[in-house]
């Protein structure tokens, strides 16, 4: 059948003879030319590396929190009752009343939350990944407007900067969700409320830059030869995200805007007192914020699928399936946010949001089955990113599972606001997405850096991580089933032991991202240099493009005659990968300048 | 589903699946269908779980890439597979989606003959009032997780409707034995209904919507009882000796006049009671109570009395016609004890005065006595 077509005989450029053939990497003078280079850089990988180190900073803010509010939640807390003394049990308190303390832990669980959603996972692998990836996925030579994206990088920059001065302002205590009426009154620095909000309004643009960019990207630049279905998954998954990401980005920016209104101005709109109605706020918020819900898991489904097709050496099974419930879900998250309110809104409502739930199952289930059904008589290396895929098709598989509880009317009246909640978000955006990211920094480290890393390492810290996760927030879906609320600084004697188990698994989780830390910076310094194509993969980021790419990503422009994955027609078996050797090259094919 | 309320087995009855998730067993037969429900899914997930991916671990090992061993074709297509794993999964949801649906309507519709009891969420306390107007008292606190929580008493068997509402931010009450929570909202009111199935037992109340500072700590007990002794407990009021401490409590909470009528001068929805006594107060209909009238002891006596039995007669103006009657709500006791209050040194600002004697008979508010004034106002 069909084969790779390349260029005459330049299928691989080795080494640059101008300035357009040496990698993208490669120092353009001193260390002040070479900042001056990445920070006025339109090349959409030295963005995307821009944001991979970003992203990668605040999951570093983010974890903290996260481990001090496990921390915090290692005992309950004792009170004396006669002098209203903490006996023990508070991290947090600072010796005065244990208000303090409560205090002090809902701001962090508050961090936690604004940060992970906002400044991480949201821009995580679409922006970083996404933005290294999508122009050599398709076989273009960047993004269709590099100078926005270089602004998106800017915006998010100065969203981070508006997140950290409230912070610095004592931060606050809403939650990431802003719930009105309480951000309109709550006690915190009027300031840092403002600064926060003002913050989140900022990321949104960030965002909705990055997705335009990346929709038109994908309708404009596309390798001659490749047609929608020509396209990776990775690809369909990211471009579904872009169009979330456009559409419903600039109602999060009206609600909080909004809200500053409210609080800055006293206009009544959420605000009981002033006339308004809080539930409006929740209803405007969750039009955004479940939508974004897949903004965040479906680059993950991107990565999986590349993963397990690469590492299997197998076509998808299903490609039509896989790239249609991409859309599918993207198009039925605009209509389920009322799922978040059946404790708050009436009966016909919840109703109907119940049952559009149950139908979005039904894509992501297709998914899960497809990916499982690549797998058969594949030839599958357990590689780390092979191994996160698996990891992930089990963790997801319950975050995704675990949504039935919450999508099913009468159980949901009982685990809404519980630890279940928490621990089924958990196994989604971090069982999800988180895992996912990591699978993907693993498979493409070698394309993006050119250095190889220590497998040993990698698989170490996928099995601390594995174990480390399911630790931490499985016992969290009993605590919830056993009636622990969210969001509490304390509890009752009962829960001690699972709230004790989950900490401890919070250790081994950062332990295992630290070992990956630790094996990426050894890469980086000391790695073997990586070939064009360890994995003997057949998307043209590894068949047409350098380990790392040159700056024009592509010595000419790759013609695509076939799907993304023929393999079961154009690779002889192989036994270890990085010994795949290319199919001959045919000819034809354009200049790429 | 519910069947009769004798139903509910105890807990060493119940599966060791079920103990491992739930520990303690449900208070209502509503309950008790949830976590049938909650198990029917578990049993969904455990089989299609291992089903899934203990088939993608098999084929992992089984297809691992070997020296030697080529790779195998497989198709990349099949459409009655892929049919049937996309509809038998939707005929599972269909029929979780029905069994939530039709137990969750019996989780938001209330029998008409339930008792109320209304229950009001603050940062960070709940508190309750029984339907003759009795608040939970300060001696029927108990300390759940590290506060003093109260304890709002229920009659067993018999459905009971409590009405909240929140003074400030939204708060959720949710009993967590009744596999039930409601928001709550202050600008509203919702309901939580349940039947308690067993007397004797105390089941915890939790705050489940994030409020603030001590949101953690913002709990109660609902504490199910037979109904003679509910019936008991209702009427049980709380005597104070001192009047004017009594006033004080039944104006802070027992009565909740602390709502609309301050005692430090601040402005709310009615007058003051900051220097009330003996104070020239106007009136919408043009009538003016001179500061001398006003500190006489038995024309004030009988203006509070007027404005709280019969609060319509005369409004003072400026203030919105607002305040219901508290005709059945008051005795003669409370109502001297409040303006003993009033009266008092530290809400009127002047040397204290002796209380009127109680006006005999719990009267009814139209009489009022012939030495009365024209009346009062709120």
């Amino acid at each position: 059948m069909s084969s790779i077509t390349g260029t005459q005989g330049h299928d691989l450029p080795h080494g640059g003879h101008d300035h357009h053939d040496v990698s993208y990497l490669h120092p353009k003078g001193g260390a002040a030319a070479v900042v001056w280079d990445w920070m006025t850089t339109v090349d959409h990988k030295k963005i995307g590396v821009m944001y991979l180190v970003a992203v990668l900073f605040m999951f570093f803010l983010g974890g903290v929190a996260a481990l001090a509010v496990r921390l915090e939640l290692f005992y309950p807390t004792q009170i004396d009752q006669a002098t209203g003394q903490v006996v023990s049990g508070q991290l947090f308190n600072t010796g005065e009343t244990w208000a303090k303390g409560n205090e002090t832990y809902n701001r962090i669980f508050t961090l936690h939350g604004v940060i992970m959603v906002f400044l991480f996972i949201v821009p995580s692998i679409p922006a970083s990944l996404g933005n290294f990836l999508l122009p050599l996925l398709i076989g273009a030579k960047d993004v269709a407007f590099p100078r926005l994206n270089l602004a998106s990088w800017y915006v998010y920059l100065f969203g981070s900067i508006f997140a950290i001065i409230s912070i610095i302002r004592g931060g606050v205590d809403t939650g990431w969700t802003f719930y009105t009426p309480y951000s309109t009154m709550t006690p915190v620095d009027h300031w840092a409320v403002v600064w926060m909000i003002v913050a989140a309004f900022i990321l949104g643009f960030s965002s909705i830059f990055t997705g335009l960019n990346f929709v038109v990207t994908v309708h404009k630049l596309r390798a001659p030869g490749m047609g929608w279905f020509d396209m990776p998954l990775f690809v369909w998954g990211i471009y579904s995200t872009a169009i979330i990401q456009v559409l419903a980005t600039p109602v999060i920016g009206i609600t909080l805007l909004l809200l500053v209104f409210e609080r800055l101005f006293s206009i009544g709109i959420f605000d009981p007192r002033l006339g308004g109605d809080p539930v409006l706020f929740q209803h405007f918020f969750w039009f955004y914020s479940h939508p974004v819900v897949y903004v965040m898991i479906l680059p993950g489904f991107a990565v999986i699928s590349e993963v397990v097709t690469t590492h299997a050496r197998k076509n998808i099974f299903g490609y039509r399936a896989v790239a249609f419930s991409s859309i599918a879900i993207a198009g039925i998250s605009f209509i389920v946010w009322g799922h978040h309110m059946f404790t708050s809104q009436g009966e016909v409502a919840s109703a109907i949001f119940s049952a559009l739930t149950f139908l979005v199952a039904i894509p992501t289930a297709v998914k899960v089955f497809n990916w499982t059904a690549t797998l058969y008589k594949g030839s599958i290396a357990m590689t780390t990113p092979m191994l996160y895929a698996l990891g992930f098709l089990f963790t997801f598989s319950i975050g995704g599972l675990t949504g039935l509880f919450l999508g099913c009317l009468a159980t949901d009246l009982h685990l809404h606001d519980t630890y279940f909640i928490v621990a089924h978000f958990h196994y989604v955006m971090m069982g999800g997405t988180v895992i996912a990211f990591i699978a993907g920094l693993h498979h493409w480290w070698p394309k993006m850096f050119g250095r190889m890393y220590s497998e040993l390492g990698g698989k170490i810290g996928f099995f601390l991580v594995f174990i480390g996760f399911n630790l931490t927030f499985f016992p969290q879906f009993i605590l919830g089933t056993q009636g622990m609320p969210r969001r509490y600084a304390s509890y009752l004697e009962e829960y001690t032991f699972l709230h004790q188990l989950s900490t401890i698994g919070s250790w081994v989780l950062a332990l295992g991202l630290f070992t990956h830390l630790f094996v990426f910076i050894h890469s980086l310094v000391a790695g073997k240099k990586a070939p064009p194509n360890p994995w003997g993969s057949l998307t043209l980021e590894w068949t047409h493009a350098a380990s790392p790419p040159i700056e024009h990503n592509f010595h000419h422009e790759p013609v695509v005659t076939h799907g993304p994955y023929p393999y079961d027609d154009v690779l002889p078996a192989q036994t270890k990968p990085g010994e795949f050797v290319l199919p001959p090259p045919l000819p034809s094919g354009r200049k790429a300048h | 589903m519910p069947t009769t309320l004798h139903a509910i087995p105890s807990l060493a009855q119940q599966s060791f699946m079920h103990r491992l998730w739930f520990k303690d067993q449900a208070a209502t037969e509503l309950a008790r269908s949830t976590d049938s429900l909650y198990m029917f899914i578990v049993w969904t997930c455990v089989i299609s779980f291992t089903i899934t991916i203990g088939l993608a671990y098999y084929f992992a090992w089984k297809y691992r890439r070997r020296p030697g061993v080529p790779i195998q074709r497989s198709p990349s297509h099949n459409t009655p597979l892929e049919l049937a794993w996309s509809i038998i999964p939707l005929i599972v949801m269909v029929v979780i989606f029905f069994w939530g649906f039709r137990d969750y309507i019996e989780k938001q519709a209330a029998p008409g003959n339930a008792e109320i009891i209304r229950v009001t969420g603050q940062q960070w306390r709940w508190s309750a009032v029984y339907d003759n107007g009795r608040e939970v008292l300060p001696d029927e606190y108990q300390v759940v997780g590290g506060k003093p929580s109260p304890v709002i008493v229920v009659p067993e068997k018999r459905p009971v409707k409590l009405l909240l509402t929140s003074k400030d931010v939204i708060h959720s009450f949710y009993i967590p034995d009744m596999r039930m929570k409601i928001d709550v909202f202050p600008n509203r009111y919702t309901s939580f209904w349940f039947e308690a199935a067993e007397a004797g037992k105390d089941h915890v109340v939790f705050c489940a919507e994030y409020c603030g500072q001590d949101h953690s700590e913002m709990n109660a007990l609902i504490r199910v009882v037979t109904e003679d002794e509910y019936r008991a407990h209702k009427s049980k009021e709380l005597q104070i000796e001192d009047p004017v401490e009594f006033g004080r409590y039944l104006w802070e909470r027992g009565r909740g006049c602390a709502a609309c009528h301050s005692i430090d001068g601040s402005a709310s929805t009615g007058p003051t009671w900051k220097g009330l006594f003996g104070r020239e107060t106007r009136f919408t209909n043009g009538e003016v109570y001179t500061a001398e009238q006003m500190s006489d002891v038995e024309f004030f006596a009988n203006y509070v009395r007027e404005s709280v039995f019969d609060p319509k007669a005369r409004i003072v103006a400026g203030y919105p016609d607002q305040m219901n009657s508290y005709v059945g709500l008051l005795n003669e006791e409370q109502l001297s004890a409040i303006i003993a209050f009033m009266m008092s040194p530290e809400v009127s600002g002047r040397a204290a005065p002796t209380p009127p004697a109680p006006a005999g008979a719990a009267g009814e508010p139209s009489e009022t006595p012939a030495a009365a004034p024209e009346g009062g106002a709120e």
